[in-house]
């Protein structure tokens, strides 16, 4: 994680300067019934630009998950800033998710919509309508050579079936930043931004 | 292994099974607290429902029309009216005194030997008893007793159905019959079908039940004779209501319970599967990446719940009318039992509503549940707060007014009832579609703010109804 200047921060904040993902010492406190106030995540700062893959790394419980759920608005920070695409993730939630793509062990399918139902959902709320939503789900079942198993329900798709239909669900509208996890990899996470 | 070694090792499981069972929510609930609360709980409400049905019936003020003849009015007119120490009392004795209590307004003011009556329509007066204590002044019976003699005839069915059909308020008709010598009976007309008629005939057998006993108990002592070698004094009630009125009647005490059960079912899987069960799937954080507000996306939820309510209402109410009057009608009841559009088309309204209410109450309270299991368990106690109401509601007597129409659930309940008997006041009814819509408005809002909670969207583990206040207090939402 890198140390930003005023100056820099500002700019990076207002998405210029090529910084696509910024947090300056973002913090994440939740009040656990048992053990009273709990800091998941403190003073983290990170900026990756446009183009870098950035991976987040370190052991179980270090707040990896937390801080990329605040930088996708699933969760607010409790202090701190952050900006994606040059939009307050506090300040603009909406705006910051229909810009990014964000994947992790925790999203799953809809597994009683077929993959082109899922496609289709997902490009709707993006604002596509009509032909443009087909041309785009089209484009996209053929960019991830899903047209073997798109028309059946998600539920019934194996491991790997249903993770090649996780990764282009965000894909429906055009989007700079996405974000996947994959806990498999001892525990790396990597924010893309392209 | 020995068998003694097979019962050790069956020991050894069983014990470890119910340690790990009763840590289970679920197990403890269904095992422990609910057949222990349960039945003092049901119990209570059906006490305070009775309670509830007593305390308005005896409220009630209602208006019977004496029909006899000058010889015989005073004298009936009296025993109607005379028991006033039948009234509920205010203070000690107002829990035991039976009944309402008897005032007379008379249309004999006009003859000029009639005693004096107050007014009908006179405001209720609280005056001290003769005992002293002070006189409720609810629950009155008020006696019409017109001064023209009766026709050779007595007024017959054809006659009390038109009287009473014509004015509203009047709960019975009683017709003293001209040659009482013949023991003929005293005949009081009225309609099953009307709360205010039931509560009319029911004061009246009661009073005159009351002063016939007086008159051959003084008989007794005065002929010397046993007060059972005289014959009593008869009074018959008479219902003027049809067959069908009978049916609408049996269904609307029915129908009510069953609506509102089956709006609860009808909502309580989609409510679980919706939130708990998204949780379980691991839907529930892609959901919240939707690009769209988050009270849009709870919105819509409660949406789909209602619905599906809304189906299930739906359907069982036509699957209801379709099979009621054919499989009622082989029990051989003299009871003719239909389910009219027009009725459908009056409840439906009220019921979407309600739905609404239902779906907005029964997600919020999901959304606190981990998994599709665990929203089960924690939504069984919580449907029996429409339950139970409704089973309160479901006793008769009880009427839908101003008061009633503010109780939720009761309200709909009654409204229900009445609507499919055709005697619903637009009054009470509007004043419960308005309680029902600010009712889910209010329970929209609080389980879209609960389900916006950050600690409940994507919460692990069930939260327990104690952390409920300080979820809707605390900060967190998600956006």
């Amino acid at each position: 994680m890198s140390e930003l200047d005023q100056s820099t921060t500002e700019r990076a904040a207002r998405g210029e300067g090529g910084v696509a993902i910024l947090a300056v010492d973002l913090e994440k406190e939740f009040q656990d019934p048992e053990r009273g106030k709990v800091r998941a995540v403190r003073g983290v700062d990170l900026d990756a630009r446009y183009g870098e893959i950035y991976g987040l790394l370190g052991p179980n419980g270090a707040g990896k998950t937390t801080t990329l759920r605040m930088l996708a608005t699933i969760i607010a920070p409790s202090g701190g800033r952050a900006a994606i695409d040059g939009v307050d993730v506090t300040r603009d939630p909406l705006e910051v998710r229909r810009r990014i793509g964000f994947l992790s062990g925790s999203t799953g399918l809809y597994p009683r919509l077929t993959g082109r139902e899922t496609l289709r959902y997902f490009g709707g709320l993006h604002g596509l309508e009509g032909e443009a939503l087909d041309r785009r789900v089209d484009e996209v079942i053929a960019a991830f050579d899903l047209s073997k198993f798109v028309e059946g329900r998600c539920e019934s798709l194996s491991t790997g079936q249903s993770s090649a239909s996780t990764s282009p669900a965000p894909s429906c509208t055009t989007r700079r930043c996405s974000s996947s996890t994959n806990r498999r990899r001892a525990s790396t996470s990597s924010p893309r931004a392209t | 292994m020995s068998t003694g070694s097979q019962w050790s090792a069956a020991l050894a499981v069983a014990r470890k099974e119910l340690r790990e069972g009763l840590r289970d929510r679920q197990t403890v609930l269904y095992t422990f607290l609910l057949p222990v609360a349960m039945y003092p709980v049901l119990f209570w409400v059906m006490v305070q429902g009775a309670l509830l049905v007593r305390g308005q019936k005896d409220a009630t003020n209602v208006r019977v029309e004496l029909r006899a003849d000058p010889a015989e009015r005073e004298t009936f007119l009296e025993a109607l009216t005379r028991a006033d120490d039948l009234a509920p009392l205010v203070g000690d004795d107002a829990a035991s005194a039976p009944g309402g209590s008897l005032e007379a307004s008379s249309e004999a003011d006009a003859d000029p030997n009639a005693e004096p009556a107050p007014a009908q329509g006179a405001a209720p007066r609280s005056e001290p008893s003769p005992t002293g204590r002070t006189r409720s002044p609810v629950g009155r019976l008020d006696v019409d007793a017109p001064p023209e003699d009766l026709d050779a005839e007595a007024p017959d069915l054809a006659f009390a159905a038109a009287r009473l059909a014509a004015d509203d308020d009047l709960g019975a008709l009683v017709v003293v019959p001209r040659e009482r010598h013949d023991d003929a009976p005293v005949i009081a007309y009225h309609d099953s079908t009307r709360s205010r008629s039931s509560i009319a005939v029911e004061r009246v057998r009661e009073r005159l039940a009351a002063y016939a006993n007086e008159v051959r108990e003084a008989a007794a002592r005065a002929r010397d004779v046993d007060i059972a070698a005289l014959e009593p004094l008869e009074v018959r009630s008479r219902d003027l209501a049809t067959s069908e009125e009978e049916g609408a009647l049996a269904l609307s005490l029915m129908l009510p319970m069953l609506l509102i059960v089956m709006a609860v079912m009808g909502s309580f899987f989609p409510a679980v599967d919706l939130t708990a069960g998204e949780k379980e799937r691991r839907t529930a954080e892609t959901t919240l990446l939707l690009p769209i507000p988050r009270t849009a996306v709870h919105l819509g939820k409660i949406l789909a719940v209602s619905t599906s309510g809304m189906i299930a209402t739906t359907l069982n109410l036509v699957a209801l009318g379709l099979s009621a009057g054919h499989l009622l009608g082989q029990l051989g009841a003299d009871v003719e039992v239909k389910l009219p559009l027009s009725a459908l088309a009056a409840v439906a309204p009220l019921a979407l509503l309600f739905v609404f209410f239902v779906s907005a109450v029964l997600t919020g309270f999901a959304g606190l549940a981990a998994s599709f299991k665990e929203g089960q368990a924690l939504l069984g106690p919580v449907q029996m707060i429409f339950i139970f109401p409704a089973m309160a509601a479901s006793l008769p007597g009880l009427g839908l007014t101003y008061g009633t129409a503010l109780i939720p659930v009761v309200n709909v309940a009654l409204a229900f009832r009445e609507l499919l008997v055709g005697h619903a006041e637009l009054g009470p009814v509007l004043v419960t579609a308005a309680a029902l819509f600010v009712y889910a408005l209010v329970a929209l809002r609080i389980s879209v703010r609960i389900l916006s909670r950050e600690g409940v969207a994507l919460a692990g583990e069930t939260i327990p109804l104690k952390r409920l206040l300080g979820l809707l207090k605390g900060d967190g939402d998600t956006r």
